[in-house]
């Protein structure tokens, strides 16, 4: 590889020559994890709390559920409130039992399983899905931020064009930082992560902020709580 | 104490009431002063403008003139700054460089001399005016000089001390930049000047007769009340000297 | 575009006297710093942050050779195709070659830069290839086929009235000035496009070497929609955006929120280690990093400028710098603009094209202050004016005047006569008038009455009134 090789050879030649830079203060990232931990709730409902706060103020809504038909009720007063007529699931049983329970009572709901469908016919029924129900395995409650790993996904359009993603935790999979989610979870499968944090939103226009750019315009997340 | 006395080129031949009025202050205090003969500028304007060749023999004189002084003082942030920051990046020789390093230990604007190095901690005298303050950009941000001149504004009797807005947003001096984007220098004195204007101070109080110069070219030429006013002025004035 | 002194001041000129453009860029700036420093208040540690983060990229760049070895290694054994471009042209040419290879007719881009910097939606859309910008700002300033005005916020020189326009133009749309209508507008026409691309083009906020991934931060989801959508991801990286470990996304992620938008995270944040799996039946095919030098390894082997490599591209700079609180991004000329584009311009395009450049900067200092990875600023634009005047691309007239006032500086005797001489002078003028300030008009900024006697003489007057 020509330029490969040509590249690096100038870097080669470049690095030799010593920096003038000024050498950092060692003791920053420690000085950096100390702070950030001082600044960490000390127990699992500090945890979620600061969770549900940071959610909130980037405009994600947040509920706490206790049991399977808990989320059933929950899915069934999001429906009817926001008028919503399709679902779409990425596969998931438990989902499916869930969405199925909360359909009984509401007539025109639609309930899509993404993965029945081919590539092309998913793109078209996700765009039009008002709602799509999806499990994370992780969050982070500083940032008030979904850890999804696509590669684990049977869908990730599922969570991207509907207008509305209720994503389903566990209280117990809530870490307090990055750093921590990074102690936690090996880089393997780490290297191929997606942190979400509340709507899509866009200020490109006079600074004004408006949620629903090009993805999802509202984000639900409903937390089991043991 | 005895200080040497660093006189920028700006005041030398524009503004000496500011540097004699720091003179006055400074025998008031019991501070002896001595005049360096043969002094002449720091090299600030032609090192920011890209000259830093030409500036080795000034730098050289200037270290030469001032190593043996136990302390130095100027009337500006910028050409302090100048010596005890930017000095260091030029291709000293080896006895002259640590001859800087000691003599950096030793220079200071004067405010900063006054509230750290003299330790006064009230001006005598009164000032019954209503006065704001601008943060000259190298005293503030190369030196590090932001509460000394506003401890000793506050410190005086009478005075009424408002903050403008933005008060260390640039005045648009940048020396030689005046010069080459005078548009662009203009645009950013008249914001100044707004703030000022806004805050009612009858005076703008600052350390750096170069901002100064800039700031009051444009409040007499469109007519507005404010007046500029030297920290050194200021004390001397509330001082009656 | 030649770009001239005289070219920029007049560009300048007419940024002033523009006043919606003034209005927006000063709304613009003034939330993102409020919103900025609101998050900074709440984290003591942020100088430690900067510190950490300065010494992770000066790691990096210091053995950047190293580091990128490591990156293709990791990134090639995660599937991902690595290529190497030395110019933009090179670039250009392996992105055609792809696009050729697999049949791509249409492409959707997410913001980048670096494609600006490439010039690739034009090369892109001369062969017949659609390139559509999909970041609201960027889709926006594509219609009117100008080049960003701002590092994060493309669009931020227009009003709402601007927008309204230039949609009912360019998509047929009724007028409406109403943002979320505006919004809406270009979500469903872009809608369509992710759908049917089959080639989807990004940048990259960081590269990670030890994880062989990028990884992509952005707010609206196009980017999203960019690399999931297509079945071809294209990514598009200089050789500056690496940093060492996956765990350093913890220091950078943390200065870039509140630096870029005054946000404490973005809304998403992507790392990318290899096409989807098949089973997914969605997703990238293919992954393609293109690594790009276009001028980078000569900056590196400037050991003071190197520090230029480590920005991270916030636009923090540009939202306090005085000057561009005024005239906004497009007086800078070029694809990076504000206080870092200052120093960039002469860096990439040479000290002759970019000599005008540096000096657009009082050197206020307030860049480096606010710079997450401390890059130090004014300290760089000194240093190329210095290039600028040894390469022989300062006015005569300027080199004259800095000879005259060595001498000058260099001879008390006529260092006096020069106090002395202009006094006399003065005292030829009216009463009341002074000299004009080179440069300055008189009516706008008088320069004050020279006194011909000088400090040094009325010292001695006043020592010798003490002494009596």
């Amino acid at each position: 590889m020509k330029s490969a090789n040509n590249i690096l050879a100038r870097i080669r030649t470049a690095t030799q020559i010593k920096s003038h830079l000024p050498v950092e203060k060692s003791e920053a990232e420690k000085n950096v994890l100390e702070g950030v931990k001082a600044a960490m709730p000390k127990d699992s409902v500090g945890l979620w709390q600061q969770f549900r706060t940071e959610l909130e103020k980037v405009a994600g809504e947040f509920y706490e559920v206790k049991s399977n038909s808990d989320l059933a009720e929950l899915l069934a007063q999001v429906i009817e409130k926001s008028n919503f007529n399709s679902l779409a699931l990425d596969g998931n049983a438990d989902a499916l039992e869930i969405a199925s329970r909360a359909a009984i009572n509401l007539a025109a709901l639609e309930i899509i399983d993404v993965t029945t469908l081919a590539a092309e016919e998913r793109r078209e029924r996700l765009s039009n899905a008002n709602l799509a129900l999806l499990s994370a395995p992780y969050a982070i409650a500083d940032i008030g931020s979904i850890v999804l790993f696509p590669n684990e996904m049977t869908s990730v359009l599922a969570h991207l064009l509907p207008e509305c993603v209720m994503i389903i935790i566990r209280q117990d999979q809530m870490v307090a930082n990055l750093g921590e989610l990074f102690a936690q979870v090996p880089a393997e499968r780490a290297k191929s992560m997606l942190l979400v944090t509340g709507p899509s939103r866009t200020a490109d226009i006079e600074k004004i902020l408006i949620l629903g750019a090009h993805g999802p315009k509202r984000l639900i997340v409903a937390m089991y709580k043991k | 104490m005895k200080v040497a006395l660093f006189i920028p080129c700006l005041t030398e031949h524009l503004f000496p009431e500011s540097a004699l009025a720091m003179v006055q202050v400074l025998h008031h205090f019991g501070v002896e002063v001595e005049y360096v003969e043969d002094q002449t500028c720091c090299g600030q304007p032609a090192f920011n403008s890209g000259y830093r060749k030409q500036i080795l023999p000034i730098a050289e004189r200037f270290i030469k003139l001032f190593q043996d002084k136990e302390y130095i003082i100027a009337p500006s942030g910028s050409c302090t700054a100048m010596v005890r920051v930017f000095y260091h990046e030029l291709d000293l020789k080896d006895h002259l460089k640590s001859a800087l390093a000691d003599l950096s230990q030793r220079i200071f604007e004067f405010s900063e001399f006054m509230v750290k190095v003299a330790k006064v901690e009230k001006i005598p005298g009164r000032f019954f005016h209503r006065v704001t303050y601008h943060d000259s950009c190298h005293l503030l941000r190369e030196l590090g000089v932001s509460d000394p001149p506003r401890q000793l504004i506050r410190s005086i009797d009478g005075i009424e001390f408002v903050e403008m807005e933005k008060p260390d947003t640039c005045c648009g001096f940048g020396g030689t930049f005046s010069v080459k984007y005078a548009d662009m220098s203009l645009a950013m004195v008249e914001r100044k000047c707004r703030y000022i204007v806004e805050s009612k101070a009858e005076y703008v109080i600052g350390c750096d007769s170069s901002c100064l110069m800039n700031i009051q070219g444009y409040l007499t030429s469109h007519r507005l009340a404010p007046q500029t006013l030297h920290i050194a002025e200021l004390l001397s004035r509330s001082m009656g000297l | 575009m030649e770009l001239t002194p005289t070219k920029i001041k007049a560009y300048v000129k007419n940024a002033l006297l523009d006043g919606n453009l003034k209005t927006a860029v000063d709304r613009a700036t003034q939330t993102a710093l409020t919103k900025r420093q609101d998050k900074v208040d709440h984290m003591p540690y942020w100088e430690d942050l900067r510190h950490a983060a300065h010494a992770a990229k000066r790691e990096v760049m210091e053995h950047l050779d190293r580091y990128l070895e490591e990156f293709e290694k990791n990134c090639q054994k995660n599937g991902i195709q690595v290529h190497w471009a030395e110019t933009a042209e090179e670039a250009r040419a392996i992105i055609y070659q792809l696009i050729q290879d697999n049949n791509v007719k249409s492409i959707v881009k997410s913001k980048s830069l670096t494609t600006e910097e490439l010039h690739l939606n034009h090369f892109l859309i001369e062969r017949g290839i659609e390139t559509l910008e999909t970041d609201l700002g960027e889709y926006i300033v594509q219609l009117l086929d100008q080049i960003p005005s701002h590092l994060t916020a493309p669009a931020l020189h227009l009003t709402r009235k601007d927008i309204a326009r230039i949609f009912q133009e360019k998509l047929g749309v009724d007028y409406t000035e109403e943002p979320t209508e505006l919004a809406a507008i270009a979500r469903s026409q872009l809608r369509r496009k992710f759908l049917a691309a089959d080639m989807g083009i990004s940048g990259v906020n960081f590269a990670i070497a030890d994880a062989g991934a990028v990884t992509i931060v952005e707010n609206e989801a196009n980017a999203a929609l960019t690399i999931s959508v297509p079945k071809i991801h294209v990514a598009v990286m200089g050789i500056e955006k690496l940093i060492p470990r996956l765990q350093d996304l913890s220091i950078f992620l943390r200065l870039l929120g509140p630096s870029a938008t005054g946000q404490k995270a973005s809304s998403y944040v992507h790392i990318v280690s290899g096409p989807s799996p098949a089973s997914r039946k969605e997703g990238p095919e293919q992954v393609h990093v293109v690594i790009l030098d276009n001028g980078r390894s000569k900056i590196l082997a400037d050991p003071q400028l190197r520090e230029l490599l480590f920005c991270i591209r916030c636009g923090a700079c540009l939202n306090v710098c005085p000057i561009y609180q005024q005239v906004g991004g497009h007086s800078y000329g070029w694809v990076y603009m504000g206080p870092i584009g200052a120093t960039l311009i002469p860096s990439y395009l040479g000290t002759k094209a970019g000599k005008y450049a540096p000096y657009l900067s009082s050197l206020c200092g307030a860049c480096f202050e606010i710079c997450p990875v401390r890059i130090n600023i004014p300290h760089h634009l000194v240093k190329l004016r210095n290039d600028i005047v040894n390469d022989g691309h300062s006015l005569l007239l300027e080199r004259l005047g800095i000879s005259v006032w060595a001498f000058l500086a260099k001879h008390p005797l006529f260092y006096r006569f020069a106090t002395w001489f202009p006094g006399k002078l003065q005292q030829l003028l009216p009463k009341g008038k002074s000299f004009p300030g080179p440069g300055w008009s008189p009516n706008q900024r008088p320069l004050p009455a020279f006194d011909s006697r000088g400090f040094r003489k009325r010292l001695k007057e006043l020592e010798r009134k003490k002494a009596i």
